[in-house]
């Protein structure tokens, strides 16, 4: 059984293919981090997901929860899942939260709609749940207005909000990019504390490496619109087979040279996508074939998976 | 005219009819020679942005002088020459290029403070241009139509076309992508040699820092609380906070394991 199953996605918007044939599942209890830069496609395959895609967007493949067809619910049937048994925290959580509304009540009123309970009822567990996000005084706090909350609380109290519904499937948008270093710390260990050994199964979009280190089961890394390996996170991240994903992971750490590293050149526009491997061009190991072909996603017996034309697994 | 002198700066907000004053930034006091790089390390609301502010006397300082050279720019106007001399480097290049503007627009903008031809001024920005690893095809496109990392290097290009003599650089890579942040670096240590910049770099990156700096300034809550030569203060911190940055990004020695819960930020701008 998978909570999430995901096959053959592509995603167009205005005019770009910002989205090509990602596939990937998670099975209850896993926590799998989309890794990938900026322009990566990484947030509308989340977006796809929860059914939030800007007007205009084109998809194909198919996305299932449980095992249902995503694509063929009603949109009222999707609204149903989306906050109850799926729910999304996004990366500015001030602004994910109705700034006239008290904490506590937002909590509350998310709490109620998914069950049904009374306001009394619904408010303390609401206390209940800030406390659980680590928040101090949680039933003072409850009172507070999302401008009283810094940034790190205020991601704490979205996600209580997220987890009022008692989801199976949370999509977490960058839930620590905006985050001062040692506070991204703390939430990524209270995100972790919340979903390790719960059937809960946690899809994480992030651009950062070390949130997936710290964080996740499994990890797709996507270029481009385009995943280019996948697989468990302990075994993508410390032996890295796709030339991108080598180099993005060695850009984190310093050289010899006291220097940071890096990757020459730049990822291509989703306009000027190139024929071939996207990450062609930047590429140390790029011969012909790269540049007209593009490489599928290939998986050995562990799960592991590369697309690339030159290194094999 | 060759150091940037900054002594006992001090910056308060007034909070208004019913709200407490913000000191943020007390008795701050620094010196930045050329070709010299000073780090200020901090998270929000430690006072690091308020000081590139004020030094960039885009905010008037409570109590304090900054000198360039023997004259005091603290209040009051602020001369041309100190505007050519100090400029600044942000930290998300999409928000700091006017969207409705080509990026040749914005480049010819730049040179308003110099007396330059038309002519003289599109040779400048060519080699600028050249200098940032770039060329004359991002001119006729506008903001959103490049990579962050190309509109970060045409912003390191912009803030040249004064020939300063020192850049405030306030986060110059953490809007980037990991895989590009290396170039970056290098683009400024590059550009530091060839033109003997003094730079203060504002960053919470003790990669960045380590990569750049010769010291080291740590800031929390507006004041001081370590400073040094960089090598030292990154090897042996000596308050818990720095230990708490260094750890954040596996530089720390572990010390510290547990990050400090988050201070409710006491400034807003």
């Amino acid at each position: 059984m998978t909570v999430l199953d995901v096959a053959g996605l592509s995603v167009r918007l205005g005019g770009n293919d910002v989205v090509n044939d990602v596939s990937f599942s998670v099975a209850p209890g896993r926590r799998l981090g989309i890794l990938g830069e900026s322009g990566s496609g990484k947030t509308v395959t989340a977006l796809s997901i929860v059914d939030m895609l800007p007007d205009g967007a084109e998809t194909r493949g198919e996305i299932s929860f449980e095992n249902r067809q995503l694509n063929s619910m009603s949109s009222h049937e999707r609204r149903r899942l989306r906050g109850g048994s799926i729910a999304m925290v996004f990366q500015d959580a001030v602004a994910a939260l109705n700034p006239v509304i008290r904490i506590g009540d937002q909590i509350a009123d998310v709490y109620r709609r998914h069950t049904g309970a009374t306001k009394r009822a619904a408010h303390t567990r609401a206390v209940e749940l800030l406390g659980e996000m680590g928040i101090p005084v949680p039933a003072e706090r409850a009172r507070d207005y999302p401008h009283h909350f810094s940034g790190g609380m205020a991601q704490r109290a979205l996600l209580a909000l997220a987890l009022a519904g008692s989801p199976r499937l949370l999509i977490a948008d960058e839930p620590t990019s905006g985050l001062d270093t040692t506070v991204q710390a703390a939430v990524v260990d209270l995100i972790r504390g919340l979903f390790q050994g719960s059937q809960r199964a946690l899809v994480i979009i992030t651009h950062d490496v070390s949130v997936v280190e710290r964080l996740c089961t499994d990890v797709v890394v996507m270029y481009a619109g385009m995943v280019m390996e996948a697989g468990p996170a302990r075994e993508v991240l410390h032996q890295p087979a796709n030339p991108y994903t080598q180099r993005l992971l060695g850009s984190v750490e310093l050289g010899a040279s006291g220097k940071p590293a890096y990757i020459p050149g730049y990822a291509p526009q989703p306009w000027a996508l190139p024929q071939g491997c996207p990450f062609a061009d930047r590429c140390h190991l790029v011969e012909d074939r790269c540049r007209v072909e593009r490489p599928a996603l290939d998986f050995d017996d562990q799960g592991h998976g590369v697309a690339c034309h030159v290194v094999r697994l | 005219m060759s150091v940037l002198a900054v002594d006992g700066l001090r910056k308060v907000f007034s909070g208004g009819r019913a709200r407490k004053d913000v000191v943020a930034v007390d008795d701050f006091s620094c010196e930045v020679h050329r070709h010299h790089t000073l780090a200020l390390v901090g998270e929000s609301g430690s006072g690091t942005t308020t000081v590139a502010l004020l030094i960039l006397r885009l905010l008037s300082p409570t109590a304090g002088a900054i000198r360039l050279g023997q004259e005091d720019v603290s209040q009051g106007r602020v001369p041309v020459e100190y505007r050519r001399a100090v400029q600044i480097v942000f930290q998300n290049p999409l928000g700091a290029f006017n969207p409705r503007l080509t990026i040749g627009t914005s480049l010819h903008d730049a040179f308003r403070l110099r007396d330059l031809t038309r002519k003289e001024r599109a040779a400048e920005i060519a080699e600028l241009l050249d200098s940032v690893g770039l060329d004359g095809t991002v001119l006729g496109r506008y903001p959103t139509q490049v990579s962050g990392g190309q509109l970060q290097r045409i912003g390191i290009a912009r803030a040249l076309a004064t020939r300063p003599s020192f850049l405030v650089l306030d986060e110059p890579t953490s809007a980037l992508d990991m895989s590009i942040r290396g170039q970056i670096v290098e683009l400024l240590a590059t550009t530091q040699r060839e033109r003997g910049l003094g730079l203060l770099l504002i960053s919470h990156d003790m990669r960045v820092v380590r990569a750049m700096a010769d010291t080291v300034m740590v800031m929390y809550r507006g004041t001081v609380v370590e400073e040094g030569e960089a090598g030292q203060v990154l090897a042996k911190p000596s308050h818990s906070y720095t230990q708490d940055l260094l750890d954040a990004v596996g530089m720390g020695n572990g010390a510290h394991a547990t990050p400090q819960p988050d201070p409710k930020p006491e400034t807003s701008l």
